[in-house]
């Protein structure tokens, strides 16, 4: 009974998400000549059917630790996605067994929720529930987490001085609320500012930088969370990740480092790595396409 | 239970598929954007990174005052479908132009853009 109870709670969760549909779209993350591309280290504000994966190698807590996060988007209207995804943890363990397995798969839905190709302004809002017991016996929680998230991007092409124009930012805010009462609550946040090659030649100024730097986007984000309650309270930890994504026409990828911010979060620097391949163009009249409108 | 739960969502978000979106980005162009010359150009054109609908597809040049000088709204070269070009006249005069440019790609998704070049 029990199990039908919680059957029902996600179907409910995914019905509620495939209702809310109206409106307004953009493929990818694209807002008037402004491309913004995926964040490795949180969401981008766009919807479009993509399918990020991000490799992340850190040594934490005394031991190496590798973790494989794969997640996909498939857009159901115009301006709503569904979101599923997943991830895989291996941490060695440098004097004993380590602990290896998939994370709990995580559901959940995001609307756009405005793009102002004029202002390069564009935000969206998600909401997910990491299901608790659904991954791999030595890795998973065995509560849900339920996270709404608001995610936006700004681009400065409307400003008057030129070299300025190519920069964007991008954030993310997000709460994590658990179904167990014992684990704290958390606010995620993160920021990105990003500089755009393609950007300044296409649309500011040609300065000849050729293939493979003409698609390149130095970015530095920062990746936070602040504990709320239980034990941790404004604790706040996370990393500084400066790299480079470079964007193509069906793929990006990316690589950054992961500087940590203070000793709570750790003492070693860690390495992203990430593809995300942008279905919507792959796929086009397919899987890149919405089912309806 | 659960699983199922996460599957029967997922499977909703897979089967089926209407139209498309996806976008078509600028390569490079002629005259490059944001350049200085000397003698005028007698077309703009750009290159972009996949095929356009020729009958979407616009690119217009206007002056510092916002007339158009650009003979026509443009076209796709029918030789090469990720060009896309325009005449300018003979006695074009010295100043600042902008070019606008909005592109249909082949799989539906729309993209547009602007940049300026300078004849002195």
């Amino acid at each position: 009974m029990n199990h039908i109870s919680n059957l029902g709670q996600h179907l409910l969760v995914a019905f509620v998400l495939l209702l809310c549909c109206t409106g307004i779209a953009s493929a990818h993350a694209i807002a008037g000549q402004r491309l913004f591309p995926s964040t490795l280290t949180f969401d981008d504000p766009g919807i479009g059917a993509e399918l990020p994966i991000v490799f992340n190698h850190i040594h934490a807590d005394g031991a190496d630790q590798n973790d494989f996060d794969i997640s996909v988007t498939k857009p159901i209207t115009p301006n709503f996605s569904l979101i599923a995804g997943t991830d895989y943890l291996d941490a060695p363990g440098d004097n004993g067994p380590g602990t290896y397995g998939w994370g709990n798969f995580t559901i959940g839905g995001a609307w756009q929720v405005y793009v102002i190709p004029e202002t390069e302004s564009i935000a969206s809002l998600s909401f997910t529930d990491s299901i608790g017991n659904s991954g791999s016996r030595s890795v998973r929680d065995d509560f849900s987490t339920y996270s709404p998230e608001f995610d936006f991007g700004q681009g400065f092409g409307m400003l008057h001085t030129a070299w300025l124009r190519p920069f964007a930012v991008s954030g993310a805010v997000s709460f994590d609320f658990p179904t167990d009462p014992t684990q704290p609550r958390v606010l995620n946040w993160g920021l990105s500012l990003q500089y755009s090659i393609p950007y300044l030649q296409n649309f500011v100024k040609y300065v000849g930088i050729g293939a493979p730097f003409n698609n390149m986007i130095p970015i530095i984000e920062l990746p936070m969370q602040t504990c709320l309650d239980r034990g941790c309270y404004d604790q706040t930890t996370g990393y500084v990740a400066p790299g480079v994504i470079w964007v193509g026409h069906y793929v990006q990828w990316g690589v950054e480092l992961e500087v940590p911010v203070n000793h709570r979060t750790g003492n070693s620097v860690g390495v992203l790595f990430g593809f995300d391949f942008y279905l919507d163009d792959i796929a086009p009249h397919s899987f890149g396409a919405p089912l309806f409108g | 239970m659960r699983t199922t739960a996460c599957i029967l969502t997922l499977i909703s978000g897979l089967v089926c598929a209407t139209a498309a979106q996806a976008h078509s980005f600028p390569q490079h162009s002629s005259p490059h954007v944001g350049a200085t010359l000397t003698t005028a150009p007698t077309q703009v054109e750009i290159w972009f990174d996949g095929e356009i609908e020729p009958v979407f597809s616009t690119l217009l040049v206007k002056n510092a005052a916002g007339k158009q000088v650009s003979i026509g709204k443009g076209k796709v070269s029918s030789a090469n479908h990720v060009l896309l070009e325009t005449t300018l006249p003979k006695a074009l005069t010295a100043g600042t132009y902008s070019v606008y440019w909005s592109v249909i790609a082949h799989d539906g998704h729309h993209t547009e853009g602007h940049f300026a070049f300078t004849l002195k």
